[in-house]
């Protein structure tokens, strides 16, 4: 079997990453009221995603290699919402995009299709 | 088997030119309307304002549909299956775009919201017919724009106001087709045809 590549060791690290900011930015969110829990739910649905993404790029990748920048898409997608309903911060809120942009550019490279197609063919 | 090459360009190039005049338009009538506030007001308020912008908005808007009602078609016309449905949701969209214009210049109705709902749900419907296009053509980056479009649309309908999800939906949709348009204007499509077929 071909060796995982390296971009997605990075690619798994930046989806922790965003996961775990979108646990943090969830639990500022939350103000002990009914209303804030629209700002709770989104930015979980963000850390979610983002730990959705994380779990693509293992080593026995679980999904086919177009359907991981499909996750990393509607993470990024999540977390535009959040910029836009101004429910994160505009500075989280952008780092969280860059994040997803990020996934999805590692989730498309050839590579790492190569690979993950290749383990799924031998299952 | 025999290769052919699907040349799509021409309808690209269409489809970049709308998604040029689109940008410019919604720029200088929202610069120029000052009633006119995001997540309160709809693309359509533009439209029935009493301001200047209201005819830069009517003809920017019927140039760039008509110049997307092309795109649709010839997307429509040279492809098969979800690329099919893709460019035949297009069309319905950009007609009913136009359709909706009129209806607003003809009566300065601002009543139109059930005509806003069908076009965004062709909108939508053309983004997931061709991400499914995109996906079994193996087209990742299309596919992850095309799944951002949708989950920006589709949450925003959830959890924001019909206001601001027709107006971001309504530019994710542009932005898209922005992707799909520079996609087959570079890359002619590559379809495998049998021998015995072609003859």
């Amino acid at each position: 079997m071909a060796n995982m590549p390296g971009k997605m060791k990075i690619g798994m690290g930046l989806g922790l990453v965003g996961g775990i900011l979108g646990i943090a930015t969830s639990a500022i969110a939350w103000e002990s009221t009914i209303d804030s829990m629209t700002a709770v739910g989104l930015n979980l649905l963000v850390a979610v995603m983002f730990f959705a993404s994380a779990g693509f790029f293992q080593k026995n990748a679980p999904v086919a290699g177009t359907t991981g920048a499909v996750l990393a898409g509607i993470a990024t997608a999540s977390a535009f919402v959040c910029l836009v309903m101004g429910i994160m911060g505009t500075g989280l809120a952008i780092v969280e995009i860059i994040i997803g942009i990020l996934l999805i550019l590692i989730a498309a490279c050839p590579t790492v299709k190569r690979y993950v197609d290749g383990v799924r063919s031998v299952e | 088997m025999s290769e052919e090459k699907i040349n799509l360009a021409p309808f690209g190039i269409a489809g970049m030119v709308a998604v040029f005049v689109f940008a410019i338009t919604v720029v200088i009538a929202i610069c120029s309307d000052p009633t006119w506030v995001f997540g309160e007001n709809t693309f359509g308020d533009i439209e029935y304002s009493n301001s200047d912008s209201r005819l830069v908005a009517a003809v920017g808007f019927v140039i760039s549909a008509a110049l997307m009602l092309i795109t649709g078609t010839g997307i429509a016309l040279k492809s098969k299956g979800a690329g099919f449905w893709c460019g035949v949701f297009i069309v319905l969209g950009m007609i009913c775009t136009v359709a909706n214009v009129f209806k607003i210049l003809d009566m300065g109705s601002p009543e139109q919201i059930a005509l806003h709902i069908i076009i965004n749900v062709f909108l939508l419907a053309a983004v997931i017919a061709g991400a499914v296009a995109d996906y079994q053509k193996g087209r990742t980056i299309n596919t992850a724009v095309a799944a951002f479009t949708i989950g920006v649309s589709l949450i925003l309908l959830g959890a924001s106001t019909i206001e601001t999800a027709d107006v971001v939906g309504r530019i994710m949709f542009v932005v898209w087709l922005a992707f799909e348009c520079v996609t087959i204007a570079l890359i002619p499509e590559k379809v495998y045809k049998d021998e015995a077929e072609s003859c």
